[in-house]
């Protein structure tokens, strides 16, 4: 019997499945545990090649570490999530339905930041962003998140797009899609295509695989769905921010709440006050010092007056870090201007929120409204009357005895008060030794008054000392005691040299007041003719003089140097750069330890310590050195150090020396802030305060830019149109000037931006650091027009004073006498000077013969004389081609939006001249006209008859005579033979035949073809006829079929 | 003295002819503009001196767009400082101070432009009252070069020159820098060796030898390892005034310099110090700086100070000796134009039983960036 054949089994040669065998063979091939040596490389050059390459990898792995700078932190500050879209895209519900998954709490409105505890180390700020260009920009510069909501059954709007593009240029930060408006979305088949194209949409804007969340309809409570938010809000907790280089270097933060602190009396009397503000938030970014300058975008530059740390509103749950949710105590919530959190401490007020229809603000009490109702103060009523009425109806009061009795303690108080300053006259008397002055006893009174006494004491026991050591001067050696005690009277009243330096009160005296009592008569003030002691030397010897003659002192100062007394170690560390060990241990002659000679408090180390460092630095030198590792190691030092070095002082303490630190709510006051912005910021527009450096002011320079046109933005850029810029922390208006920059650095100015590539812009604007992103709009509020509001995007270049950017401007002459090279030409300059100035430089003619120019002609003034490489022509036009300068223009305009409301931008040309219909203005000269050319007409060339004769046969002209009788005698008359005549006449017989023929062919073929048109015609419509019925016949068809189908439905 | 600041207002006010070069100097790197009135005011002689209108112009020079405003009498100063450019630039100097004077001023300027400088001075080299162009050459460049500002960084003596007449010459180049590191320099150290330079000009060549016999009398008591080397300049390096000086470095064994200098002119109405005498004076001015100690000596502080605080990434920290009264008003004027606040504290040290006070300061830097630099 034989067996069965069955088809073989085909292994599979291509497609996904082939490769997958192949793998795992190979994968099989290769035991785990083999030799590694046997299967070291064998191509020198291969193993060169993938040591290369996993180095690359290493490398592009590193990142340049970065010293931190933030001591002290206090809590990590809120991260500030924004949300952002166009309006009716659900931004509030959103935020609401976070803030209720957060904190349980229900927000009736959304305004302002609100902050809120979202778990055991985080805290958010949601701030809501308006449709609004000036918040839109200022929060791209601050948020940390973004979420941007989209309107999915309505699609992308532009204004998503456009905060894209703002927050790419400010440091792009986190960014997460929302597409909302789920449920209006029929179908789910449609449902799906739609999130799709949009996620893919998002993606191209973002990068590929950005996270795009979905949020079905509102549900109860007009809510988003509690389990979509939950899962959105984890997703917020487990994000990273990375903070921008710009933020890392400038500290900011969003005002909370804003409060008015102008006394309420100078208001009344003059609305327009400039007010005293105070701002509170969280500082972010770097640590903010006192007295700094900040920017607050949209109203301008200010100084700090005054900076206040206050109790976080909305701490972080400290302690028990076993549990990892939140317990309902610790999920806060601040939202000051929603609303909650309506009592607020402050250093000197309260803040109580009411709502106004709750607020009973009738006086209860009777005496409180008679107080209410007086008008005048009582110092003014006690100067108009004998006695005073202190209510309205009420008995005067008018006691005399009380009265003197008063003015007799106020008396007594001022006698005091003189006592007292005599008492520190005379200290300061006394503490005068070195060339001091009158004024410094005005010093010694603002002295402080609580330790007066111990300081007059202190004085007379240093001034004693002083003196006794001016007399021993000769006598005692010991100048090291002299030193400290010149070092102590130094101080003075100062309890440290620190106190010394920065309170400012013991400054060297420079200058005597003119006395008022060398006053001759009234028209003279004697002048004392001592000179001001000028100090300008950044050396000056101490008051104390050595005897460098003495043996005592000799022996000191020996062991300042190396060959001074024996030291068993000297102690360093590994990097002395890092770490300052100056520890020794002094020998006596006997070889004991006698001292421990370590006053600085670090270098108190045990032995035991030191052995430890020694063995770290056979450590490290054991670790091959590393450039990589070596940076790593001096950042971590640096860092250590940063940390430790105001280690032992409080918050407030070490704000003295590197200010308040992020994560710390403050307060900030700032005086005579324009009363605008307090009545017209609106209540939604976020106000942030940047912190700038002393650069940064609002000093205006020249900036430069590497600027691109955005490729969405319909229309190029026009020179010294005016555009609205973002930079930095500001926004203002500026005319910028496009140039380009050539080969050989030359920067050539451009009317207009070239569309597809990159060009320079230079602008008045203040410094800032070379490198920060810019944006330009040239409109900020959209109108049915604009579409995309972005017009160019760009990098900062480089500040600076001048700029040199020039046009070409081509000078023209013609020449009004030529010999041989030389040429004179005129119409090109008005005055000798002129030409004296372009002396040396190349010209050119049309043609394309160079020349230069060589001196000026003494009349008529402004022609020159020049010579060319060649003879030119009369009809020849000389050019100059020069590079002229461009005339920057200084424009620099802030947008004040916060200050005022309906901030209006300068408009540009085509606007104005939109709005009045003035046409373009046209120059007759530059239109396009006919050119008609003549064509030349030249003279006959004439040859020399001498030089005729000597030319050879080939150049010489040849003379052919042209006369018609000539002609004529070289043709002569043919006469035929009869014969001839007769074959002629038959051929000539035989062609009009033919020719006849020709004809009657032509026509009969134009009679056949149009009748074969005629039967053409008739067949083709007769075919269209028979398709005209077919169809109809389909159609009705069709349409009855149709009718049926609806009926049934 | 000092008006300091006024809130919200971008300027800054000060009285008086004194430290006029700090806040010069200051108010260039900060770009904010100052005020300085009442300069010898009510004097015989009232107003600015032509040095220092000199070290206005000096600054001037580097700088793009500077306005400075100097009334009629010279009292009062508006300056307004530009864009520091730097480039090369030459610069005669006022004879009555020397050139060290004015290299002080560009010692604190130079590395913060925009372009390296190569600057001519033209005038006086050395002096007895401002430092000598050999001691700024062996300390203040050591420490810039040690604070991370190197290659490139020199003082060239082309000639020497000698109040009252001068004709010295001097090329000083510096380099720019993008960032500088925090300084650490904690460790004093002990004195390990001393050097100098004792220069001749117009004068017979046998005066260096007297100068450093005497040097060599007081040093070597301390250690063996003194070495002074003697110039003589002749001919058209030596300038057009006579005279004779010296400047003294002591080494530490942490590498810290300190240095001492002295000159004396010789001429007509001039009595000159002896040299033995010059050289017992430097020798003891260098003593007196060793024994104030620190990581830098007294003429460098403010230098160093500036340094610390335009570092960034963080805290530097100085050990000090005595702070002078200058020093003292740049830590002022540091805190009034870039809000740098440092932590002072003294120290009592004891190297030796000599129970002398160091001064430990310390500061955040700030990070600061010249305006000048461009990116590409």
């Amino acid at each position: 019997m034989e067996a069965q054949e069955n088809k073989p089994h085909r292994k599979p040669h291509s497609g996904p499945s082939a490769v997958k065998k192949k793998r795992k063979n190979i994968k099989q091939k290769t035991p785990k545990n083999q030799n590694k040596k046997a299967f070291a490389f064998k191509s020198s050059v291969r193993a060169a090649r993938s040591l290369r390459h996993t180095l690359d990898i290493e490398t592009k792995r590193h990142h340049i570490p970065v010293a931190e700078q933030t001591y002290n932190t206090a809590e990590v500050p809120p991260y500030i999530v924004a949300v952002v879209g166009p309006p009716k895209v659900g931004k509030s519900t959103l935020i609401r339905s976070l803030v209720k998954n957060y904190t349980r709490h229900n927000l009736r409105s959304v305004i302002g930041p609100i902050t809120i505890v979202s778990g055991r180390k985080r805290r958010l700020t949601f701030i809501e962003v308006d449709n609004d260009m000036c918040c839109m920009i200022d929060v791209a510069k601050i948020a940390d998140l973004c979420l941007l909501l989209i309107d999915a059954s309505f699609g992308f709007e532009i204004e998503t797009f456009e905060f894209i593009n703002i927050l790419q240029v400010h440091g792009f930060p986190q960014v997460m899609g929302v597409l909302t408006h789920l449920d209006l979305i029929p179908r789910t088949k449609t449902l799906r295509r739609a999130k799709k194209d949009l996620r893919h949409r998002f993606w191209t804007e973002i990068y590929q695989g950005a996270k795009v969340f979905y949020l079905s309809g509102i549900l109860n409570g007009d809510l988003y769905p509690s389990m979509e938010v939950h899962n959105l809000s984890r997703f917020i907790s487990v994000m990273r921010f990375h903070p921008t280089q710009w933020r890392l270097s400038h500290a900011f933060f969003l005002a909370d709440r804003v409060e008015d602190l102008t006394p309420f009396e100078d208001m009344r009397l003059e609305p327009s006050i400039d007010r005293n503000i105070a701002l509170y938030g969280y500082i972010r970014g770097t640590n903010l010092p006192d007295n700094s300058w900040v920017h607050i975008p949209g109203c301008g530059d200010y100084r700090i007056g005054e900076i206040k740390l206050l109790q976080d509103p909305c701490p972080l749950p400290g302690g028990e870090k076993k549990r990892r949710n939140l317990n309902e105590k610790q999920k806060l919530i601040y939202a000051p201007k929603c609303g909650i959190g309506q009592l607020s401490l402050d250093n000197d007020a309260i803040y109580v929120d009411l709502p106004s229809k709750n607020a009973n603000l009738e006086p209860s009490n009777d005496l409180i409204s008679a107080i209410l109702r007086t008008n005048t103060g009582v110092d003014e009523k006690l100067a108009d009357a004998d006695g005073v009425m202190l209510f309205e109806n009420s008995e005067q009061v008018c006691d005399i005895e009380s009265e003197e009795k008063r003015e007799s303690s106020i008396a007594s108080d001022t006698g005091g008060e003189e006592n007292r300053e005599n008492s520190t006259g005379s200290d300061s008397e006394n503490d005068l030794t070195t060339s001091e002055s009158d004024s410094d006893s005005e010093i010694s009174q603002e002295g402080s008054e609580k330790s007066e006494e111990n300081n007059s004491e202190f004085q007379n026991a240093s001034t004693q000392v002083i003196k006794d050591g001016y007399t021993k001067l000769i006598s005692t050696p010991s100048w090291t005691k002299m030193y400290n005690e010149y070092l102590d009277h130094r101080l003075g009243r100062h309890s440290s040299l620190q106190e010394l330096i920065y309170s400012k009160k013991d400054t060297i005296l420079l200058r005597k007041q003119p006395h008022t009592d060398d006053l001759l008569g009234d028209l003279f003030i004697v002048n004392d003719n001592r000179k001001q002691l000028v100090h300008d030397s950044s050396y000056s010897r101490m008051t104390v003089n050595f005897d460098f003659n003495n043996e005592s002192t000799y022996q000191e100062l020996k062991n300042l140097f190396v060959t001074g007394r024996k030291r068993v170690k000297f102690r360093e560390n590994s990097d002395d750069n890092r770490e300052f060990r100056n520890g020794f241990i002094e020998l006596d002659d006997d070889g004991n330890e006698i001292q421990k000679l370590d006053n600085f408090p670090e270098n108190e180390f045990s032995e035991s310590e030191s052995e430890n460092i020694e063995k770290e630095v056979v450590k490290k030198q054991q670790i091959k050195s590393d450039y990589f590792k070596d940076l790593q190691q001096q950042t971590n030092d640096q860092d250590l150090i940063n940390k430790g070095e105001y280690e032992q002082f409080d918050i407030l303490q070490s704000a003295k020396y590197i200010g308040y630190p992020p994560g710390s709510y403050i307060r900030i006051s700032i005086d005579s802030i324009p009363y605008e912005f307090i009545n017209n910021t609106k209540a939604n527009s976020p106000i942030i305060v940047g912190s700038l450096t002393s650069q940064e002011l609002e000093t205006t320079r020249y900036t430069h830019a590497r600027v691109k046109q955005h490729r969405w933005h319909k229309k190029v850029l026009k020179t010294r149109d005016p555009i609205i810029v973002s930079l930095g922390w500001r926004r203002f208006q500026t005319l910028p000037v496009y140039y380009t920059e050539e080969h050989n650095k030359r920067k050539r100015m451009l009317k207009y931006t070239p569309e597809h590539s990159h060009c320079h812009a230079v602008f008045n604007a203040p410094v800032t650091h070379p490198g920060t992103g810019l944006l330009a709009l040239q409109v900020l509020t959209a109108n049915a027009k604009t579409t995309f509001r972005i017009a160019l995007t760009g990098v900062l270049l480089e500040n600076s004073q001048t700029i040199e950017v020039v046009k070409k401007l081509k000078l023209t002459g013609t020449p009004y006498k030529i010999y041989k090279n030389t040429a004179f030409i005129k119409g090109m300059f008005n005055s000798a000077l002129e030409v004296a100035k372009f002396e040396r430089s190349i010209i050119q003619t049309v043609s394309g013969i160079r020349g230069i120019i060589k001196r000026n002609v003494s009349k008529p003034s402004g022609h020159f004389r020049a010579s060319f490489e060649d003879k030119i022509l009369m009809s020849d036009i000389v050019f100059l081609r020069v590079w002229h300068q461009v005339e920057l223009p200084l424009f620099y305009n802030p947008v004040c939006n916060h200050v005022d409301r309906d901030w209006n931008a300068m408009k540009t040309v085509a606007e104005i001249r939109h709005e009045n219909n003035t046409p373009i203005p046209v120059q007759k000269d530059s239109l396009y006209q006919k050119v008609e050319r003549i064509t030349p007409k030249f003279a006959p060339l004439k040859i020399p008859h001498k030089l005729e004769k000597d030319l050879p046969f080939k150049s010489k002209p040849k003379y052919v005579m042209k006369s018609k009788g000539l002609a004529n005698l070289k043709k002569p008359a043919v006469i035929l033979e009869p014969n001839e005549q007769k074959v002629m006449k038959m051929f000539q017989q035989l062609r009009t035949a033919h020719n006849d023929n020709l004809r009657k062919r032509k026509i009969e073929s134009l009679r056949k073809s149009e009748l074969n048109e005629k039967m053409k015609k008739k067949v083709e419509l007769k075919r269209l006829q028979s398709v005209k019925k077919r169809r109809r016949d389909f159609y009705t068809k069709v349409g009855k079929k149709q009718a049926r189908s609806k009926k049934k439905n | 003295m000092t008006t300091g600041i006024s809130l919200n207002s971008k300027k800054l006010e000060y009285t008086g002819p004194s430290f006029f070069r700090q806040r010069l100097v200051l108010s260039t790197l900060s770009t904010l503009p100052i005020i300085i009135s009442d300069i010898r005011y009510g004097e015989e002689e009232p107003g600015i001196r032509e040095y220092e209108a000199g070290v206005i112009w000096l600054l001037e020079k580097i700088m793009s767009g500077a306005a400075i405003e100097i009334n009629e009498t010279g009292t009062r100063i508006v300056y307004k400082p530009g864009i520091l450019i730097g480039g090369p630039i030459e610069h005669v100097c006022n004879l009555d101070k020397s050139i060290g004077y004015y290299l002080e001023v560009l010692l604190m300027v130079a590395p913060f432009c925009k372009e390296p400088i190569k600057a001519r001075f033209k005038g006086v080299t050395n002096c007895c009252d401002d430092p000598s162009v050999d001691y700024l050459k062996h300390t203040s460049l050591k420490l810039l070069d040690r604070a991370g500002i190197s290659p490139g960084l020199d003082i060239k003596i082309i000639s020497r020159g000698a109040k009252p007449l001068g004709g010295g010459e001097v090329l000083f180049t510096c380099p720019v820098i993008q960032k500088l590191k925090p300084l650490h320099w904690l460790d004093p150290g002990l004195v390990k060796k001393v050097r100098g330079i004792a220069c001749t000009m117009r004068v017979a060549p046998t005066n260096a030898n007297r100068m450093i016999d005497e040097c060599r009398g007081v040093f070597n008591r301390f250690l063996p390892d003194v070495f002074i080397v003697s110039d003589h300049a002749k001919g058209k390096e030596s300038g057009k005034s006579p005279g004779y000086g010296m400047c003294l470095v002591a080494e530490t064994t942490s590498g810290t310099l300190l240095a001492a200098n002295t000159f004396t002119s010789v001429g007509e109405g001039i009595h000159p110090d002896r040299p033995e005498d010059i050289g017992k004076n430097c020798s003891h001015l260098l003593l007196e700086e060793i024994f104030r100690g620190g990581c830098v000596d007294t003429r460098n502080q403010s230098l160093v100070l500036l340094l610390m605080a335009m570092a960034s990434d963080g805290v530097s920290r100085v050990i000090m000796g005595y702070l002078t009264d200058y020093t003292i008003e740049f830590l002022r004027h540091l805190k009034d134009f870039f809000g740098v606040m440092f932590k002072v504290e003294t120290k009592p040290d004891s190297t030796g039983g000599m129970h002398r006070q160091l001064v430990y300061l310390s500061c955040s830097g700030m990070g600061y960036w010249s305006i000048g630099r461009p990116t590409f």
